[in-house]
This record gives structure tokens, C-alpha cells and sequence, in this order.
């Protein structure tokens, strides 16, 4: 299950082994992957939610610290619904690669519900 | 006396979040947790390490449930708790674990820093229905009881854990291991705790309300 390729609802896939290509032009990596699926406004808030744990899941099972870190520090971060930012911190609390990513995601988030 | 299904539904028609329950025989009551989010009213219950299903709350047998609001719970969190309980009923979230010593839950949330409960056989040894409710709560910071005023279990009423010791052929005389550690957290506390005065809830004021309910229950 989910060991190199994510669906979801929209049907949009991830293939980790063989990154999308954008028109043929450009690799788009699973940074993009990530924001682009969060941004669609199509799905329901539960299946992005569903989405944030699969997705990072997924790189926690592949060892891809360098992708958490950079999810997690990614500054359109702040705009997404405090759900989602809460999924992406319960699934990588705890690892200790990317533990100033974790805090500094975990900041905006304590930020953001402050006003929520 | 805490409402029943249909008489929850008809009077709690806002997305929320509650405890719910079913009496099941002396002072045991089986806990899950349901939320009303997007059009869903769902039920999440811990039957064992590998059956955790979630159903629609209109299923005949939750019927007998009663219902408890958790009127503090953060709205904003519903669609992340609601996602991340489907996922675990659905097995897909691999290796999710709760916090313990050694063979014991010790209060703490689910965690995804290894795959410890793939396994899934010694995490979720003392791992019942009510605890479940408590770590999945306590995984979005959410603390439905005061974990430090729980006292452990009593080792002259130690039926339900000797059900469980039993159960995982834990030899006899390694029993006494397991009473200093195993905390007296029963379905019955979890289910009235949204309505004592303090929150978290406290063993005290936690412990006489279910003992009311149980009394109301079985007179």
C-alpha cells in the first residue's frame, strides 16, 4: 500500500520513483505535488486532510527528510486551514531529522489558532 | 441521565464532537467517539488492535448508546480527526503507536516516529476502548482527563484486567507487574467525563458521576 504512489480523491497521483512531468518541460517535485493537491479547491476539507497524512506518510516511509523539511517550512504553510497544518505536525512529531522544521511549523500553527 | 441516540440526534443537529457509550453488564460500558462533520454523523470505536471500525451513527446498535457532548473540543480540528479516524479504521496509517513503558499506556498520543503497532501485538496490549478515545483525543492536544489524578488499578477489584492478562497469556505471577502500572481508566469515566465542572477531569468528581450513571443504568 502507498509504498511509492499515492491516489487521492481527485485522482491525483504521485509516483516518488518517476516524478510527473509538468508539459513535458519541467519535473514538478512532491513539494509542488503537495501545495498544488492542498489548493484545489474541488476536494473536501476531510480528503485533503487524508491527503496531508497519506502524502507524508509516505515520504516518512521512504526516509525523504529533505521533502518533510521543506513541506513543513514552506511559508504557504500559513495559508492552508489549521486542520491541515495540525494533520502535518501529528504526523511527523517525533522525528528527530527535521526537528526545527517541525518547530518552526508548529509556531505558525500555535499563530494561527490564536486568532482562529 | 445522559440522552440516548435519537434523543441526542434530535437535540444536537450542530457539527460537534461527543463520547458515546453502551452499558454492557455490571459496571462495564463499552465508549467510541462521534463526530458530525460534513454532512457525516460517524462512530469510532476500539473493539481490538484489529478492529476499529467507523460507522454511521444510524446503525441499528448505536440505538442503545448514550451520547456526551465535548463542548470544548476545537471545531477547527473536526475535518483532521475525522480524516485520521478513517484512515486507522481503514488500516492506513502504518505503524502508529501510543506512547507507553514498556507494555503500558502511559497517557500519551499516537505517535509515527517508527512502525512499533504494525505489529500489532504487543501495543495494544491494555489498549481498551476508553483509552482509545483518550489517545486520539490527546493526539490533537486535547485532554479529555487529568491523566496525573487517576489512580492505578485496585488489585482487589482487578476484574477487568485479569480479563485482559488472561486473555494475552500473561503467566500469573507476572500479574502483580502489571497492577502498578495499568491506570483504573474504565469506558464508564470516559463517557461522563465532558460533564464534570473542571476539565480536564479529575478521578474524584470523574469516578462518583459514572458511579451515578451506573446506578441509573442498573438500579
Amino acid at each position: 500500500m502507498f509504498s511509492s504512489q499515492i491516489n487521492i480523491s481527485t485522482g491525483t497521483a504521485v509516483n516518488f520513483e518517476n516524478p510527473i512531468q509538468d508539459s513535458g518541460i519541467r519535473n514538478i517535485d512532491e513539494v509542488r505535488i503537495f501545495f498544488e493537491c492542498l489548493f484545489n479547491q474541488e476536494d473536501s476539507l476531510k480528503n485533503k486532510n487524508k491527503f496531508v497524512f497519506l502524502f507524508l506518510q509516505t515520504c516518512i516511509a521512504q526516509k525523504k527528510t529533505d521533502i518533510l523539511a521543506r513541506i513543513l517550512e514552506e511559508p504557504a504553510m500559513a495559508d492552508l486551514h489549521p486542520s491541515l497544518i495540525k494533520s502535518a505536525l501529528i504526523m511527523t512529531d517525533g522525528l528527530s531529522e527535521i526537528e526545527e522544521a517541525f518547530s518552526k511549523l508548529q509556531g505558525v500553527y500555535h499563530e494561527i489558532i490564536k486568532n482562529y | 441521565m445522559l440522552p440516548y441516540r435519537d434523543t441526542y440526534l434530535a437535540n444536537n443537529k450542530a457539527e460537534g464532537i461527543a463520547v458515546c457509550g453502551v452499558y454492557c453488564q455490571n459496571d462495564s460500558i463499552h465508549v467510541g467517539l462521534y463526530w458530525n462533520y460534513g454532512g457525516e454523523k460517524m462512530v469510532i470505536h476500539f473493539l481490538n488492535g484489529n478492529n476499529i471500525p467507523v460507522q454511521p451513527v444510524e446503525a441499528p446498535d448505536f440505538a442503545a448508546y448514550l451520547f456526551n457532548t465535548i463542548t470544548n473540543f476545537p471545531e477547527f480540528l473536526l475535518p483532521s480527526i475525522s480524516a485520521f479516524a478513517e484512515l486507522i479504521s481503514q488500516n492506513k496509517i502504518n505503524g502508529f503507536q501510543f506512547n507507553r513503558a514498556g507494555g503500558m499506556y502511559d497517557g500519551g498520543k499516537f505517535t509515527f516516529s517508527d512502525g512499533a503497532y504494525t505489529g500489532k501485538t504487543w501495543p495494544e496490549k491494555f489498549v481498551n476502548c476508553g483509552v482509545f478515545v483518550i489517545a486520539l483525543l490527546n493526539t490533537y492536544d486535547f485532554q479529555l482527563i487529568d491523566w496525573d489524578s487517576w489512580p492505578n488499578v485496585d488489585p482487589l477489584h482487578l476484574d477487568f484486567l485479569s480479563t485482559w492478562l488472561r486473555y494475552y497469556n500473561i503467566p500469573v505471577a507476572e500479574w502483580p507487574l502489571y497492577y502498578n502500572k495499568t491506570r483504573a481508566i474504565r469506558g464508564k469515566h470516559i463517557l461522563v467525563s465532558p460533564s464534570t465542572q473542571t476539565h480536564p477531569s479529575r478521578y474524584t468528581e470523574t469516578h462518583q458521576l459514572a458511579e451515578e450513571l451506573l446506578s441509573q443504568l442498573n438500579p
